[in-house]
C-alpha cells in the first residue's frame, strides 16, 4: 500500500544535546495505528448489542449527533495537545499536560491518563487471549465435535439450545467462571495469556515506528478484510432480511428516553477511546507541523467503519436470522463468545468463518493492547531515563502481576468486572479534564489555532465554541447520569453484609419459589394427559437443576396419581406434598417471606427445629411439628445459604481489593508524575523552551 | 411524495424483514460512515492539501 505522505518520515529534527525522539515514519501509519488502538471488541460486538436494544436504526440519530459534538472535537483536542507536547520531547501524559499547564491537577489528568490504559491492559490481554484460543478452537474443529455432543443429531431449530448451551458452557469453562482459581489450575488459557504478553511486549520493544507501525499497517488491512469477506458471506445468507430488519428497523419512540441518548453518547466515547491518553501519546510522535486535523478524522472515520458497517451488519443479524430473537440480544461477552461460535455452527463454513471472526478480533484486541502499554513505556523512558528494554521489562512485571490477580479472580469475572467499571469512569473524569483544560485553561480560540496548524483543512471556528461549552457540558452530564446508573449498585457490591444478605435472600427466594412452581405445576392441568405430565417433569427438572428428570417424573406421577377428584382438596394435595417434599411452608409465600426465612436462616445459633416454629407461628400457625425430611431441608438449606453468603463476602472483598488496588496505583502514578516532573521532565522542557519551542505555557 | 409515508405505514404493521424506514436508515448510516472514511482516506493517500504550508 503506497503512502505518499507529505510532511511525515525521515528524521526528527532534533535539537542538539537532546535526545532523538522517534517519529511516525508515515501519515497513513499512524492513522491505522489509532484506528487500530480504538478499533475492538467494542466495535464488533458491543455496538450491535446497544443499538438493537436502544431503537435499532432509530439509535443511530443520537449517535451520529454525539460522534459530531463529543467524538470528533474530543479527538482534535487531544491529537492537538499530544502533537504541543511532543515539541516539548514529551511522550508521555504527565510531561504532555505539563508541558502544558504548570499545576498539580495537570499532573493527576497525566497520571489518570497512565493508570487507564494500564490498568484496561491487565485485563484486556485475558480478552486477547480468549480470541486467540477461540481462534484456534474452531480451526482445530473444537467447537464441532461440542456441537455434535450437544445437539445429539437435532437439526435447525431443535438444535439451538444445545448449541448455545454448549457455547455458554465452553464460555464459562474457558474464562474461569466458575470459581476464583480455575484458571491457573490448568488449561491453556495461562498459555496463550503469556503467548499474547510476548507478542505484545515483542512489538512494543521494536519501537513506535519499527514496531507499532510496521503491525498496524498490516494488522489492521488484514482484519479489515477478514471481516468484509465474512460480511459478505452475511450477506448473501437466504432470509438474511429478517435479521438486518431486526438490527436497523427504527424504533423511534425510543428517541424519547434519555437512557438511550446516554447509551449513544458513551458507546461513541468508549468506541473512539479518546479523551485518556491514547491519543495523546501516539500525536505526540506527530511533527509540530503535521496535520492533526485530517488524520483524527481519518482515524475516528476508520474506526466507525469498522463499528457501524462491520459491527452493525454482522454479529446480530446473523445471530436473529439463525438463533432468533432471544439470542441476539446478550452482552458484549454474551454475544462474542456465546453466540457468535454458536451461528457459526449453523452457517455454511462455519469452521472457516469462526476461525477468521476470532482471528480478527484478535488482531483487533493486539492493535488495542499495543496502544495500551506504549504510554507507560513512554513515560518510563522519558521521566526516569530507562532504555526500551528496561522500560519494557519494568511495565512487563507490572501488568503481568495486575493480569495474574485478575486471572485469579475469575469468578464470574468478577476482578476483570470491576476494573473495567472503575476505569470506565476515570476515562470519563479523564476526558472532561482534558476538554476543560483545552477549553478553559488554554483557551479554545488559542487551542483551535494551534489545533490548525498545518492542518489539511481549518477547523470550523463553532470547534472553539463547542470544546468550551457543548462537549464538557456533555460529558458532565454523562458522568453524572453513568455514575447514577452504575455507582450505587457497584458500591453495593462492595459491601460485604450486603452482599452477603443478598446472597441468604436469593437462597431463600429461590426455595419459596420452587415451592410455588411445583404447586402451580402440580395443579396446573388433568392429571390423566400424558403430555401435560411431560412438560410439568420438563419443567422441574429445569428448576431442580440437582435433580434428575427421571426422580421428578416418579414423584408427578405419584403425588398426582394420589390427588382425589374434588378441586380443592386436590389443590391441598398438592401443596401439602410440595410442602412434605421440600420441608417449606406453603403460607410463607408473602411478599416479605424470603426476608424472614433468610434472617432466620443465616442465624447459626438457631437450631433447626426452633427455626421451623418460628416460621410457623410467623405463618400464623400456632403447631407444627416438623418432620425429620423438613429438619434435613432446613440443615440443607441452611448449610447451602452460609456457603452462598461466605462466597458473597469473599467477592465484596474482591471487588473493594480491585478498587484500593487502583486507587493506591493511581497515587503511585501520581507521586511518581511529580517526581518526574519536578526533574527529569522539567528539565527537559525547560531545554527545549530555551532552545525556542514557542508555545507559552500556562502557570 | 406519499409514496414513503404510505409504505412505512403499511409496514409498520408487518413485523418481520427489513422495513423501509430500516432499510433507509441502515443505508443512510452506511453510506454515511463510508463516504467519511473514504473522503478522508482518499485525501491521506494522495497527501492532497487545500492550501501549501
Amino acid at each position: 500500500m503506497s503512502d505518499q505522505s507529505t510532511g511525515f518520515g525521515g528524521a526528527h529534527d532534533a535539537l542538539p544535546d537532546l535526545p532523538q525522539k522517534e517519529n511516525w515514519g508515515s501519515r497513513l501509519g499512524v492513522v491505522l495505528a489509532v484506528a487500530g488502538s480504538a478499533v475492538g471488541l467494542g466495535n464488533f460486538l458491543r455496538f450491535p448489542g446497544i443499538a438493537v436494544n436502544n431503537g435499532g436504526g432509530a439509535f443511530m440519530i443520537p449517535y451520529i449527533i454525539s460522534f459530531i459534538v463529543l467524538g470528533i472535537p474530543i479527538a482534535w483536542c487531544e491529537w492537538t495537545l499530544g502533537r504541543l507536547g511532543g515539541r516539548y520531547g514529551q511522550n508521555n501524559a504527565p510531561g504532555i499536560m505539563y508541558a502544558i499547564w504548570r499545576r498539580s491537577p495537570a499532573k493527576l489528568l497525566g497520571a489518570l491518563s497512565l493508570l487507564i490504559p494500564v490498568a484496561i491492559y491487565m485485563y484486556y490481554i485475558l480478552l486477547e487471549a480468549w480470541c486467540l484460543d477461540y481462534c484456534l478452537f474452531f480451526m482445530q474443529g473444537g467447537f464441532n465435535e461440542l456441537f455434535a455432543a450437544k445437539t445429539a443429531g437435532l437439526t435447525g431449530a431443535d438444535a439451538v439450545p444445545g448449541v448455545v448451551a454448549g457455547t455458554a458452557e465452553h464460555m464459562g469453562k474457558t474464562f474461569g467462571m466458575g470459581g476464583h482459581g480455575a484458571l491457573l489450575e490448568g488449561g491453556r488459557t495461562i498459555w496463550l495469556v503469556l503467548a499474547c504478553f510476548l507478542v505484545n511486549f515483542f512489538i512494543i520493544y521494536q519501537g513506535v515506528t519499527r514496531g507499532i507501525e510496521v503491525f498496524c499497517k498490516w494488522a489492521m488491512p488484514a482484519l479489515i478484510l477478514c471481516a468484509v469477506i465474512i460480511l459478505v458471506r452475511v450477506l448473501t445468507l437466504p432470509q438474511i432480511e429478517t435479521g438486518l430488519g431486526f438490527m436497523w428497523n427504527p424504533q423511534w419512540e425510543s428517541l424519547q428516553d434519555p437512557q438511550v441518548w446516554l447509551a449513544a453518547s458513551g458507546q461513541i466515547f468508549f468506541s473512539l477511546s479518546v479523551g485518556f491518553g491514547l491519543i495523546l501519546c501516539y500525536s505526540s510522535y506527530l511533527r509540530k507541523d503535521d496535520d492533526v486535523v485530517l488524520t483524527s478524522l481519518s482515524a475516528s472515520s476508520t474506526n466507525e467503519f469498522c463499528e457501524v458497517i462491520l459491527g452493525g451488519l454482522i454479529v446480530v443479524p446473523t445471530a436473529f436470522l439463525f438463533l432468533g430473537a432471544e439470542n441476539a440480544t446478550g452482552s458484549t461477552f454474551g454475544l462474542g463468545f456465546v453466540t457468535v461460535p454458536a451461528i457459526m455452527h449453523f452457517m455454511p463454513f462455519g469452521q472457516l468463518f469462526g476461525a477468521m471472526w476470532f482471528g480478527l478480533l484478535f488482531l483487533a484486541a493486539v492493535t488495542s493492547s499495543l496502544s495500551m502499554l506504549q504510554p507507560a513505556i513512554a513515560f518510563l523512558e522519558d521521566g526516569f531515563g530507562l532504555g526500551r528494554r528496561a522500560s519494557v521489562g519494568v511495565l512487563g512485571v507490572v501488568t503481568a502481576l495486575g493480569a495474574g490477580l485478575t486471572m485469579y479472580f475469575s469468578k464470574n469475572a468478577l476482578a476483570l468486572d470491576y476494573t473495567d467499571f472503575w476505569c470506565n469512569l476515570f476515562m470519563i473524569i479523564a476526558a472532561t479534564g482534558l476538554v476543560i483544560m483545552f477549553g478553559w485553561v488554554i483557551g479554545a480560540e488559542r487551542g483551535v489555532r494551534e489545533m490548525n496548524r498545518g492542518a489539511d483543512f481549518h477547523v470550523p471556528p463553532i470547534i472553539a465554541f463547542t470544546l468550551r461549552y457543548v462537549t464538557p457540558t456533555f460529558l458532565i452530564v454523562i458522568l453524572g447520569a453513568w455514575s447514577w446508573n452504575n455507582l450505587p449498585d457497584r458500591l453495593n457490591g462492595m459491601n460485604p453484609e450486603i452482599q452477603a444478605r443478598n446472597a441468604v435472600e436469593a437462597q431463600a427466594a429461590a426455595a419459596l419459589e420452587l415451592l410455588e412452581t411445583l404447586v402451580s405445576v402440580l395443579a396446573s392441568d388433568p392429571v390423566s394427559e400424558e403430555a401435560d405430565t411431560d412438560r410439568a417433569v420438563a419443567t422441574l427438572a429445569t428448576v431442580l437443576d440437582e435433580v434428575s428428570a427421571d426422580e421428578v417424573g416418579v414423584w408427578v406421577r405419584e403425588v398426582r396419581a394420589g390427588a382425589p377428584d374434588d378441586e380443592a382438596a386436590r389443590a391441598a394435595h398438592y401443596r401439602a406434598a410440595a410442602t412434605t417434599e421440600f420441608g417449606l411452608l406453603p403460607e410463607l409465600s408473602e411478599a416479605d417471606a424470603p426476608l424472614v426465612v433468610a434472617g432466620l436462616m443465616a442465624d447459626d445459633t438457631l437450631p433447626a427445629r426452633d427455626l421451623l416454629l418460628k416460621v410457623a407461628r410467623l405463618a400464623g400457625r400456632a403447631e407444627v411439628t416438623p418432620t425429620e425430611e423438613q429438619l434435613q431441608f432446613v440443615r440443607a438449606a441452611r448449610a447451602k445459604m452460609v456457603a452462598a453468603a461466605k462466597a458473597a463476602v469473599v467477592d465484596a472483598n474482591v471487588a473493594r481489593f480491585v478498587f484500593l488496588g487502583v486507587l493506591l496505583f493511581l497515587l503511585a502514578l501520581y507521586v511518581l508524575s511529580d517526581v518526574a516532573c519536578r526533574n527529569r521532565i522539567g528539565q527537559t522542557i525547560a531545554a527545549h523552551e530555551q532552545r525556542g519551542v514557542g508555545w507559552e505555557a500556562v502557570s | 411524495m406519499t409514496l414513503l409515508p404510505m409504505l412505512l405505514a403499511q409496514e409498520a404493521d408487518a413485523g418481520t424483514g427489513l422495513t423501509t424506514a430500516g432499510a433507509l436508515m441502515m443505508c443512510l448510516s452506511v453510506g454515511l460512515v463510508l463516504t467519511l472514511n473514504i473522503f478522508c482516506m482518499a485525501r491521506i493517500l494522495t497527501g492532497h492539501r487545500d492550501e501549501p504550508r
